[in-house]
């Protein structure tokens, strides 16, 4: 058993509300070291179970401003010049709303687990289940333009992320001229946002322009992606110039009315997915065969969403709208006009950022000492080493990077880009010689 | 071993006391805070500096993200001149372009950057208000003037466009969600507007070009007076005489003068702006060409045909200085970046068009003049009055009409109202005159018509109320009908 107590304070943090406590304890029982197991190394070499639990505090937030980072509590100044009479005159400005009840963010964790060893810790590995709550999040909350400002950093609402994590290490083969070993690592992950104050159900939208929405409600992901459904494309001839969209595809499409009402309005909106992935994995297999070292890592993950509007820009889509949404409403495509919604708005830009990549593989030779005694080197190593060789993404997906994140992404409003910068396919070669 | 209970004690003690008050609670060096700031005369003027910064914004090609930056009056081209029959965009990218079709929604980034700039505006208005007291005595009216001038020119703008406001005179935190989130009267707003200007109109004077004054004053209340639900054309007029009869502006000889001398005669109040300065220029220098592209966008305020024809009509030598047509497109050419040169083709364009230090002409002589005979017709028809004619003529002369020759017996509204166009088109009026004159809804759905703008109806006539406040409102915030 273990036990600990921190008492931390944060310059950060208002003047009542700079200390936390945070207080974790810890069971943990070695049945490998019980009678019954203590003769049985060949069979089972090591069992541990353990169950944790603790609490840790967050300080680090980060709103694109160093000063307001480090002095949320206070109410800063910013120089705020401007030119008058043909120059630069000096001022300033209020930088942000200051926050002197800021505290803590709290984590929560509850922790249970086994550490395990089988035949001679040949197979080793664990396997845990994890809850963590984290509230009071240290986060911008939008607030009223009319009060000069468009967030404050608050103290707000409460997240749950739980799930798996599984480790598995093997040697499956071990002798002098031949070694395998194989290691696999997965772990499962459940966004909730527990709860979320007056703010719950709020919209936001990405820092460009773009009209691109995320909502923050309880019971679901935070940053949830939210939109139109697209029912069906409308063709060429609506187009105001449909030659100019690469592929001819229209920047509007005809959306599904999801409250059957007749029209579409916000009321039609639903989540469309979240920037989280349910499932990430690892393989990695390493041998050693006489001089030879060869190992390679297989990488994926599974049920990510990332708002990519890529194409909006590659494939000029934006010129694609129509002129005349009463035409295609007069050919009897859709009821009225509201129904054409333009894509970016839609789960058509939603896509999955699920992926498979054989991630690494590196191949080396190293030459032995009594190879190398006579050309008076201390060692010497050929290798070659390639990154992503192998890279899939899902069908839906036309980017160039599902793991791409645009850095102006706020934690509210997370999982967007535009295409993203492109993976690197890499392939070394190279040799090492030590005199 | 007996001591070592008073040693452990020792260490608890150390644990809790290791951090002192000086640590934890540090004066930020790199920072300044309000509390320790606002301590002398120099820093309430530069709180007030800070009100003109805002109302300047940020440059687009500065820093493209929206929640970081308020572009300040860079964008009211797209809410006063597209959105009329005047300009529209090359092409249909984004809520740029919905401008022109009047199909703004709640969402539109623009017309929201509009309401968040002016209110930002408002806010630090009536931040400095609170700390008036700490600046010299002989320089609390003045000061106090200025920054209600600021908050009038905001407010102004913002019950024009939006309509009924939420009306804060004092700093407002954000839980006071009925001041936040009740929409006024434009009465009411009207009523506070005139309060602000007149305080400015009594205890301002005209040092200054680029910050606020007593004509910037004059001239502005004459504007309210005039716009306001029961407009006031005697006390307008009367401003407006006060600054003719004041003398200390003029028109300039050579109209192109205007634009491209800056603070010169004419000008009586300007946002101002640097060349090639990334945080004190602006972005719509650029934006307005098209052809030989220089902005982030395909081309905004590109000129329709119907405008050309009125420049045709009664322009005089005021078109080239106006716009020019590229073969391709008529673009915009009261405003070209420092260094350009489109008798040249292709036209070039400066060194630094995306920085550019074109100001922004909130308020010129002729605009005064021309109000000066909208005054005397009053809402009417037309006027035979002299006088008003006179200050009609003067505009018409410097545009290169002969003074007797050219001069009507009678001016008309409609007369004055094209006048207006020519004269001051793309500075950010023709959207304001139209609604001023009653005559918005007849002239833009004609204008919606012939251009195939099936979008249009009386109701965009009012910008909506941005989405993000309704839905920060907890519901007490509404919507402006049909949006």
């Amino acid at each position: 058993m273990n036990a600990s107590f921190r008492r931390d304070a944060s310059s950060v943090f208002g003047i009542d509300s700079k200390w936390g406590n945070f207080p974790a304890i810890s069971f943990g029982w070695n049945a490998h070291n019980e009678k019954f197991l203590l003769d049985r190394d060949d069979l089972v070499s090591r069992l541990k179970f353990r169950v944790s639990y603790g609490l840790t505090g967050n300080e680090n937030f980060t709103v694109g401003d160093d000063i307001i980072n480090a002095y949320p509590y206070l109410a800063l100044l910013n120089t705020s010049n401007a030119i008058s009479g043909g120059g630069i005159t000096p001022g300033v400005s209020a930088l942000n709303i200051a926050n002197t009840l800021l505290q803590w963010e709290a984590s929560k964790e509850f922790n249970p687990g086994i550490d395990f060893g089988f035949m001679s810790n040949r197979i080793t590995g664990s396997i845990d289940y994890y809850v963590r709550t984290s509230d009071k999040l240290l986060l911008e909350n939008p607030v009223s333009y009319v009060t000069g400002f468009d967030a404050g950093i608050v103290n707000l609402g409460e997240v749950e992320n739980s799930g798996f994590e599984f480790e598995l290490r093997t040697r499956n083969v071990s002798n002098s001229n031949f070694k395998w070993t194989t290691t696999l690592i997965a772990s499962t992950n459940k966004n909730e946002l527990l709860s979320f104050g007056e703010s719950d159900g709020a919209l936001l939208e990405d820092g460009f322009g773009r009209n691109s929405q995320w909502i923050n409600s309880i019971g679901n992901p935070i940053s949830s992606f939210y939109g139109f459904v697209v029912d069906k494309e409308i063709a060429t001839e609506y187009y105001d110039s449909p030659y100019i969209p690469i592929n001819g595809v229209s920047e509007d499409v005809v959306v599904k009315d999801l409250n059957g009402d007749g029209l579409i309005t916000d009321a039609d909106k639903t989540i469309l997915g979240d920037p989280y992935a349910d499932l990430i994995w690892s393989l990695t297999n390493t041998f050693e065969i006489g001089n030879f070292d060869f190992s390679f890592m297989i990488q994926g993950s599974q049920g990510a969403q990332v708002k990519n509007i890529g194409d909006q820009y590659f494939g000029t889509h934006w010129q694609g709208s129509t002129t005349d949404p009463q035409a295609v409403v007069d050919a009897g495509i859709i009821p009225n006009a509201t129904f054409l919604q333009p894509r970016i708005w839609t789960n058509d830009v939603v896509q999955s950022a699920g992926y498979f990549s054989l991630r690494n593989v590196n191949i080396g030779y190293n030459f032995t000492k009594d190879q190398l005694s006579r050309f008076n080197l201390g060692g010497l190593r050929v290798y070659a080493s390639a990154q992503n060789l192998i890279y899939m993404t899902s069908d839906e997906y036309n980017g160039f990077n599902p793991e791409f994140i645009d850095n102006s992404n706020s934690p509210r409003a997370y999982g967007s880009q535009r295409a993203g910068t492109p993976l690197f396919r890499t392939v070394t070669a190279g040799v090492n010689v030590n005199f | 071993m007996k001591y070592i209970k008073y040693i452990l004690l020792v260490g608890i003690g150390i644990m809790f006391h290791s951090c002192d008050d000086e640590f934890l609670n540090p004066i930020p060096d790199s920072a300044i805070v309000v509390d320790a700031f606002f301590a002398s005369d120099a820093d309430v003027l530069a709180g007030i500096i800070g009100i003109y910064d805002a109302i300047q914004g940020v440059n687009e090609n500065t820093e493209t993200n929206i929640t970081r930056a308020n572009r300040g009056v860079q964008f009211e081209y797209m809410l006063s001149e597209m959105r009329t029959d005047n300009t529209r965009t090359a092409t249909l990218e984004g809520t740029k372009a919905d401008f022109h079709r009047y199909r703004v929604d709640p969402n539109n980034i623009q017309s929201e950057d509009m309401y968040q700039s002016m209110y930002e505006v408002i806010f630090r208005a009536n931040n400095v208000l609170e700390f008036i007291d700490v600046a010299d005595e002989d320089n609390r009216n003045s000061y106090a003037a200025e920054a209600k001038f600021l908050r009038a020119f905001a407010y102004f703008k913002l019950v024009r466009l939006f309509g009924e406001v939420p009306l804060v005179t004092t700093v407002v935190g954000p839980t006071e969600k009925e001041l936040l989130f009740t929409r006024e009267s434009t009465a009411k707003v009207y009523s506070q507007i005139v309060s602000d200007l007149q305080d400015a109109v009594d205890n301002l004077d005209n040092t200054h070009k680029s910050r606020a004054s007593q004509a910037a004053a004059q001239g502005l209340l004459a504007k309210v007076y005039m716009t306001q639900d029961s407009p006031d054309y005697s006390a307008a007029q009367q401003l407006c005489e006060a600054i003719v009869n004041g003398m200390e502006f003029s028109l300039e000889d050579n109209f192109n003068d205007v634009f491209y001398n800056e603070l010169n005669d004419e000008i009586i109040f300007a946002v101002q702006y640097e060349s090639g300065n990334t945080l004190e220029s602006q972005s719509f220098s650029s934006e307005f060409t098209a052809t030989i592209r220089q902005g982030r966008e395909d081309g905004h305020n590109m000129v329709n045909d119907n405008l050309v024809a009125v420049f045709n009509a009664i322009g005089g030598n005021r078109t080239a200085t106006s716009f020019w047509n590229t073969g391709t497109w008529v673009e915009v050419a009261k405003f070209l970046p420092e260094g350009s040169d489109i008798t040249v083709s292709p036209p070039t364009y400066g060194s630094s068009p995306r920085d550019a230090g074109n100001d922004v002409i909130v308020l010129r002589y002729a605009d005064v003049l021309l109000m000066h005979a909208e005054s005397i017709l009053a809402g009417g028809a037309s006027t035979n009055d002299g006088s008003a004619i006179d200050s009609y003529m003067a505009v018409r002369v410097r545009a290169g009409f002969d003074a007797s020759a050219d001069r009507p017996s009678t001016l008309t509204k409609e007369t004055l109202l094209d006048e207006r166009r020519v004269e001051l088109a793309f500075e950010n009026q023709r959207f304001y005159d139209l609604l001023r004159f009653g005559v918005a809804d007849p002239v833009l759905s004609a204008h919606a018509a012939e251009m195939g703008y099936s979008d249009y109806n009386v109701r965009q006539l009012l910008l909506p109320i941005p989405a993000r406040e309704i839905n920060l409102s907890d519901g007490l915030l509404t919507q402006n009908p049909g949006y």
